[in-house]
């Protein structure tokens, strides 16, 4: 038995690379090829998870790719261009990935990539901190015969623990070029560019070539593979002996194919035989045995063991059992913390902006449909977006800071516990975490999620968290219907509803309709890192941005659409006029209708007016708008469709015009607050005050009529609870939509939401009604 | 019961596979290769043969693009062998008082080692357990009453069952997840599904090499643990499948471990 075969020998020899002999080709001598450069050279960044590669593109082309000290954070592939020396240099950043295997969506994708789009230049790059698992990927690269050249980076981590590296050995010994870097900052980076433009088009490439047993049976096999596969036939047949699926099933269709695997079958059970263990882990430890042993070759000066790991020390702290959840639960109170309290004055100032934007427009036009348009439609529906800017951004700049330092990878860490009660993963908890903020970009972070039944799952669910877009809704709600010791307690157990039932809703998606084995939670835990200022604060604008683009785009459009709802089929003559022409009053409903307004509109008017007979008398033209704004409003479509869905609202104790109200909130959830101020016409002005402080005497406006129209608090909390519920706005159902990859789950998050939003107000009023008839 | 002696013709593992194809198609209403791969936890190459041999006798057939198909004999086989194994499961659990998990696993085995004869006296047997006199139904209460009890301590079956499928020396081998924070081990083996392995074998996590429980997270599941320099989490369910060797490597099983110092 050839003695380098058994796994031991691979991990414990110091000889010289002893397993793994690859041709040590060096490097291309430069002057050669250097004249028949390509226009184009297209470059793809592999490497693992969290080794630097997305910051190492945005150093090469100036990009603005994603960053995170957590492993998983580029998800697609992204690329961009730039000129170098009269060729432009194509990079393509991938997702990161620790081997190629088809266990994963990013290695199947990665894979894919390098063999069909066939990339001039291979940038593997490797967290020098870490080589030999890092190595362990550059390995499988080279027996996927690529062009590399391999990058070294995080070299100042490297330096900073007293290690020295001997590069030019490791370059001798893989057969391509090496190039240290520190993508951070942006050393090494033209070195590189060089050494890649060098590279192309290089042929001489290394080859990875197996002893013993291994190596025999991949030489068998080769032959048979030849030709049958896009992947190189010594490639497919080391996958073919690690049990690769998708390499299987391309072959499928060959006439040969079962021949192919009865050898396949055999080389395995002779390499069980030899080695005492399953091919693959043969191979991995093949890989490794060369990966370690080059990583002892290569150390000049190794790791001294006086230097503090700070890791290890934020870690004892971080994860402690008693301490962690404490210090997490003050994380998350800092972050809300942050985002609301320093959120609030730039928020006041984005609503008097607005609101003088709009006072321009009402001076600078004439009072036509355009007007209308431009202040009821565009400005206070955007600008209800617009208005949580400040928090949004607050928000999102905290959980960048957070994914940056590397301490979202331990909320995963202590929270899996918590998610694998819901069938899910622990990475899970992030994007549920980010729906406090917008569902929006929530949905998008989603992404880090490998396993596609856990991150539909998460996306149905993620809804339930309360978005900013509702807190609105709540703070209109709230205080219109309840005394104020009460506020800060029902706010609170809102937001604790909304995670309960999200925790079910998972258990139950889990079990029915995303049913199927978890995906194993086997996740790295990077060391902490001090997150530059630039990072976080781009960070934040990307999804800052993605949040105004709702505004810009969806939240625009469907602005225009309830406008158009709201103001046609346009009236031509009102009741109103007409009556107060004639002095008289036919109409018994329609006089009730004005008193109520009137009473509602001036709070200090004595309750007696009500009675009284000749209420045009008082009317002043503001009221007299007020109620053309309201018959507008039966007249129009919204009005006529509220009427008609009021039998479904009735069970949850709502009228037709808070069945309106939550029309618009389909649009955005807070549109719902404008809208339910148009149908109870008031004044545009008046809504937006509610919006912005709560002391406001118009703020206190619409409460005193809300609690007018509906005097029992039960509906106040109907109201909330469908607004937490039901009818995920249009943007979040767009993104599922987009990101699920098939619009069937935006129905079905849409549809599933508003029915569970329905049954649970439904009981709660039903019961709430008895139990207040008692 | 003349249809009982057809089960056995074929050897055990192709029962198995007519089993699972029979489950897939009751599932999905079809069966492709991959799935049954899959679900078996079993290599591409091994069902290929597998399907040859049940072709050859006639109890699938291939359809186009790796989907197999049952014959009507092949589904009567499967049937029958399915319904063997719920009968054996149900008699295991509901008389033996086998633990569920484990009765599953005999089942599996007996379904196809039992002679049809040994089945019908089981048959009987369950059936004049559950309709005789009260005397014995007593007696039989208090056998399993004893059964029962002891399974709360410690369940006996398990080692058998470690033993015949994975060899003595590993039957009572700690488990990473034995280890108390800070206290390190060697990896011997890895026992787990084919796509929980390739993942540690990707990880590192490989025979000899040595891991560190750093330390369990605070609501007990993931732990973190340290190997090749690098830290990194695993559910609890995952790390138990990782086997470490024993501090002193005494069975003659793997003669060269002692190589290792
Ligand atoms: N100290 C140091 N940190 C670095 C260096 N390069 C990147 N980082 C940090 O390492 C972390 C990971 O960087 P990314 O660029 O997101 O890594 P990635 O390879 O794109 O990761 P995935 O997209 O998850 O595969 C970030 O926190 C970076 O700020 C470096 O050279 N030195
Ligand atoms: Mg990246
Ligand atoms: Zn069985
Ligand atoms: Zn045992």
């Amino acid at each position: 038995m050839n003695p380098s075969l058994s796994p031991e020998t691979n991990n414990h020899r110091t000889e010289a690379n002893p397993d793994l002999p690859l041709e040590s080709v060096g490097i291309a001598p430069s002057t050669a090829v250097a004249s028949a450069k390509p226009a184009v050279i297209r470059i793809a960044l592999a490497g693992n998870p969290n080794s630097g590669k997305s910051s190492l593109f945005n150093k090469l082309i100036g990009g603005n790719q994603h960053v995170g000290n957590y492993p998983g954070v580029t998800v697609e592939k992204y690329q961009g261009c730039i000129r170098y020396h009269g060729s432009v240099l194509e990079f393509t950043d991938l997702p990161g990935i620790y081997s190629l295997t088809s266990y994963s969506q990013e290695e199947i994708v990665a894979r894919r990539f390098l063999i069909h789009d066939r990339p001039d230049v291979i940038v593997n790059v490797i967290d020098a901190s870490n080589l030999e698992r890092n190595l362990y990927l550059t390995v499988q690269l080279l027996e996927m015969g690529l062009n590399l050249v391999v990058v070294l980076n995080m070299m100042d981590e490297v330096r900073k623990k007293g290690m020295v590296f001997d590069t030019d050995m490791l370059s001798r010994r893989l057969g391509c070029p090496v190039v240290e870097t520190v993508a951070s900052h942006g050393e090494g980076i033209h070195r590189l560019k060089q050494v890649v433009v060098e590279a192309c088009g290089n042929t001489d490439l290394p080859r990875v070539n197996y002893t013993g047993v291994l190596g025999e049976e991949v030489a068998r096999l080769v032959p048979l593979i030849q030709g049958k596969t896009p992947y190189p036939p010594g490639f497919a047949a080391v996958k073919l002996l690690e049990d690769d699926r998708e390499v299987a099933e391309e072959m499928h269709s060959d006439p040969l194919f079962a021949r192919l695997c009865d050898e396949v079958a055999v080389s395995m059970q002779r390499i069980e035989k030899e080695s005492g263990t399953g091919s693959a882990i043969v191979l991995g430890d093949k890989r490794y045995g060369f990966a370690s042993g080059l990583v002892r070759e290569i150390t000049i000066r190794d790791k001294e063991e006086t230097v503090r790991n700070m890791t290890e020390t934020i870690d004892t702290i971080v994860t402690h059992r008693l301490l962690s959840l404490p210090f997490f639960a003050l994380t998350m109170y800092l972050t809300f913390w942050i985002t609301f309290t320093l959120g609030t004055p730039p928020m006041e100032w984005i609503d008097s902006g607005l609101a003088l934007v709009s006072q321009f427009v009402l001076n600078a036009l004439p009072d036509t449909w355009l007007r209308s348009l431009l202040v009821d439609g565009i400005i206070a529906g955007v600008g209800g977006v617009i208005v949580f800017l400040p928090n949004i951004v607050l928000l999102f700049m905290c959980i960048a800071f957070l994914e940056d330092t590397g301490y979202m990878a331990r909320i995963a860490f202590i929270m899996d516990r918590v998610m694998h009660h819901m069938g899910l993963h622990g990475r899970s908890f992030i994007p549920l975490m980010i729906g406090f903020g917008c569902t929006v970009p929530a949905i998008m972070a989603t992404r880090t999620i490998r396993d596609r039944r856990g991150r539909l799952t998460t996306m149905m669910i993620l809804p339930l968290m309360s978005c900013g877009a509702r807190l609105p809704i709540y703070l209109m709600i709230i205080p219109a219907f309840f005394p104020k010791n009460w506020h800060a307690p029902i706010l609170w157990s809102i937001y604790l509803l909304g995670v309960a039932l999200a925790f079910f809703v998972a258990i139950f998606l889990r079990k029915t309709l995303f049913r199927g084995e978890n995906e194993p939670f086997v996740m790295e835990l990077p060391p902490y890192r001090m997150p530059t200022v630039n990072m976080v604060l781009r960070h934040m604008w990307d999804r800052s941005w993605m949040y105004l683009r709702k505004a810009g785009t969806i939240i625009l459009g469907f602005s225009i659409l309830l406008w158009f709802l709201l103001n046609f089929p346009q009236k031509k003559t009102y009741d109103v006029d007409t009556l107060v022409a004639q002095g008289t009053h036919p109409d018994l409903r329609l006089q009730a209708r004005v008193l109520s307004l009137i009473n509602a509109g001036q709070p200090a008017a004595s309750q007696s007016a009500v009675a009284s007979d000749e209420p045009s008398r008082n009317l002043t033209d503001g009221q007299i708008e007020n109620i053309r704004r309201l018959e507008q409003l039966n007249h129009s479509i919204t009005g006529r469709i509220g009427h008609v869905i009021e039998p479904l609202v009735r069970p949850m104790g709502f009228d037709w015009k808070i069945g309106t109200a939550f029309l618009g909130a389909f649009a955005a959830k807070e549109l719902f607050v404008s809208q339910m101020g148009i149908i109870l016409a008031l004044g545009n002005n008046d809504i937006d005050a509610i919006t912005s402080a709560d002391s406001t005497p118009s703020g206190t406006l619409l409460r005193i009529i809300l609690q007018r129209n509906y005097p029992n608090p039960l509906i106040g909390i109907c109201i909330i609870l469908f607004a937490l519920i039901a009818t995920p706005c249009m943007a979040t159902v767009a993104i599922t939509a987009r990101e699920a990859g098939h619009w069937i789950w935006g129905v079905l998050q849409w549809s599933g939401l508003t029915v569970l939003g329905w049954l649970v107000t439904t009981i709660v009023y039903q019961i709430g009604t008895f139990i207040q008839s008692l | 019961m003349a249809e009982v002696n057809k089960v056995g013709v074929i050897s055990e593992s192709l029962e198995d596979y007519l089993e699972t194809i029979y489950l897939l198609i009751q599932k999905q209403r079809f069966a492709r290769m991959k799935d049954i791969a899959d679900d078996r936890n079993v290599s591409m190459a091994s069902v290929n043969s597998a399907m040859k041999r049940l072709a050859k006798e006639g109890l699938v057939e291939h359809a186009s693009r790796g989907i197999v198909l049952l014959t009507n004999e092949g589904e009567n086989l499967a049937r029958m062998v399915l319904r063997r194994h719920e009968f054996v499961r149900d008699f295991l659990v509901s008389v033996l008082r086998v633990p569920e998990a484990i009765a599953e696993k005999d089942a599996c085995s007996f379904e196809h080692f039992m002679s049809p004869e040994t089945f019908h006296r089981m048959v009987t047997f369950f059936e004049f357990i559950t309709t005789c006199g009260m005397d014995i139904q007593t007696h039989f209460d208090d056998y399993r009453k004893h059964y029962d009890n002891l399974e709360a301590r410690d369940n006996p079956c398990n080692h058998m069952h470690c033993r015949n499928r994975f060899g003595a020396h590993w039957a009572h081998a700690r488990r990473l997840t034995d280890l108390k924070p800070g206290e390190s081990g060697i990896v011997g083996r890895i026992r787990a599904s084919h796509r929980i392995r390739q993942r540690l074998i990707d990880m590192g996590v490989l025979p000899h090499v040595e891991v560190t429980l750093l330390r369990v997270a605070p609501l007990g599941d993931p732990i973190e643990i340290k190997l090749r320099g690098y830290n990194l989490s695993l559910r609890k369910d995952e790390a138990s499948a990782i086997l470490l060797h024993d501090d002193t490597p005494e069975s003659p099983e793997t003669d060269t471990e002692s190589a290792h110092e």
